[in-house]
């Protein structure tokens, strides 16, 4: 069992990820998310409460963010530097990026979402729709015609 | 590539809200990268959040025909065209890459020294300009042009310039002194000197002592301020020369205060047409 908390004063919530793995985790963390605040809102409180949409790498990814956006609060140097961890992240693991991403959308967490769309639109900014295309592995899936008159409608943007 | 799309398993709000953190340049870009990114990028959410917060404010003081628009996108880009407001007396824009408001104070919206006397101004109409009316310079010594706005009406956290918006008349005469323009706003000043008329001729007098007196002491009292502006050409048709600029941080310091004054070279001037005083965002 995975304890995501050393303090014995708060409330401890518990979770099982999709693919098994249980997690303890503080209340004040867990109720980061709306989707854990709405299911112990319906009285899942006392029991293990199910995220089938995530898996154990990826809820901890989730914890560990979660945490560091508390810590960051008011400090802007911590923010710096989480918000340039985007980045890294996209540009070696596009992958998990979009689990992070998929994850904290399900387990509809404001303040990471905030974070981690920052990150992809920090990530966006300046680059050419053929290069976010090569660097995120998405397929372009338009016509010959239909790029032609995006590119053509959008021209100031491309000068 | 193929079969490894990433973003397929997002839903398209959290796409729009990705590209909402971006700027409008980069969501006409993202648009082509797939269809997915077309659709979340021309989302209304993500237009919305490019929109000035109080465009609804603009809108409903805007003179007719109402800005008809099917899309938040197409309002956007519709504004980015000036739209009159305040009775005909200013204009309202967007600046295309970063959403920020642009004004024109029309020539009515100034204090214009002698501005009400027909022998020295007239109020006249062209057809190339936005609004109804401009001002042309008959004849004066004392030429004085001031405008302000409300700081809440600009984009917070934004550094602007000031501009005025001119053009001269074939005719026009006396306005190559250097007029000294100045922006004041809160506990910011920043001063300039513009050069309206850069080949310009005196009619009836030539260079004396005194002009080159006045000249010198003006070039002296004016040396840190760098070299003077001259009008620039517009694509609009119009010219503008540079007044000055300032950082409007939360809209809290009551109005900007911007001026030109040239009163010091004792010549008569004459031609000068006025559309208007412009700001606009200064971009990166």
């Amino acid at each position: 069992m995975a304890s995501t908390s050393n303090s014995t004063s708060s409330k401890i919530i518990t979770l099982r990820s999709s693919d098994g793995e249980v997690f303890e985790v503080e209340e004040s963390v867990a109720l980061e998310s709306n989707l854990i605040r709405r299911m112990m809102e319906d009285d899942c409180a006392n029991n293990i409460i199910p995220l089938p949409n995530v898996t154990a790498p990826i809820f901890y990814l989730v914890i560990e963010h979660c945490k560091k956006h508390a810590e960051m609060k008011d400090n802007k140097e911590k923010k710096k530097e989480l918000r340039s961890q985007g980045e890294e992240l996209l540009k070696s693991d596009p992958h998990t990026y979009s689990n992070l991403m998929e994850a904290v959308n399900y387990l509809d967490i404001k303040s990471l979402m905030d974070l981690t769309a920052q990150w992809l639109a920090d990530f966006l900014k300046g680059k050419s729709p053929r290069l976010i295309r090569e660097l995120l592995k998405i397929k372009n899936d338009f016509t010959p015609e239909e790029e032609a008159e995006i590119l053509e409608r959008n021209r100031w943007a491309f000068d | 590539m193929e079969g490894l799309d990433l973003f397929s398993n997002l839903p398209e709000g959290c796409i729009s809200h990705i590209i909402s953190f971006t700027s409008p340049r980069d969501a006409c870009r993202s648009s082509a990268v797939c269809s997915i990114f077309r659709s979340a990028s021309e989302s209304d959410s993500v237009w919305e959040s490019f929109l000035p917060p109080d465009y609804p404010d603009v809108l409903a003081g805007s003179v007719s025909p109402p800005v008809r628009f099917s899309s938040k996108k197409e309002l956007f880009f519709r504004l980015c065209d000036p739209v009159l407001i305040d009775d005909n007396k200013m204009s309202f824009s967007i600046e295309k890459r970063t959403g920020r408001k642009c004004y024109m104070l029309s020539a009515r919206k100034l204090w214009i020294t002698w501005g009400d006397t027909p022998r020295y101004w007239k109020w006249t109409s062209l057809p190339e300009s936005r609004f109804p009316e401009v001002a042309e310079l008959l004849g004066v010594c004392w030429l004085e042009i001031s405008g302000k706005i409300d700081a809440h009406l600009l984009s917070p956290k934004t550094t602007y310039k000031a501009y005025l918006v001119i053009k001269l008349g074939e005719e026009a005469y006396g306005l190559d002194y250097p007029a000294e323009t100045s922006i004041k706003l809160g506990d910011h000043a920043s001063n300039k000197i513009a050069i309206l008329q850069q080949d310009g001729t005196r009619r009836f007098q030539s260079w004396t002592a005194l002009d080159q007196l006045n000249m010198w002491r003006s070039s002296q009292s004016v040396s840190n301020r760098g070299d003077g502006q001259v009008p620039q050409a517009r694509s609009d048709g119009w010219m503008e020369i540079e007044m000055g600029e300032f950082f409007n941080d939360e809209g809290e310091e009551g109005d900007i205060e911007m001026s030109l004054m040239e009163v010091n070279g004792g010549q008569w001037k004459s031609g000068l047409i006025v559309e208007g005083i412009e700001m606009r965002p200064v971009c990166n």
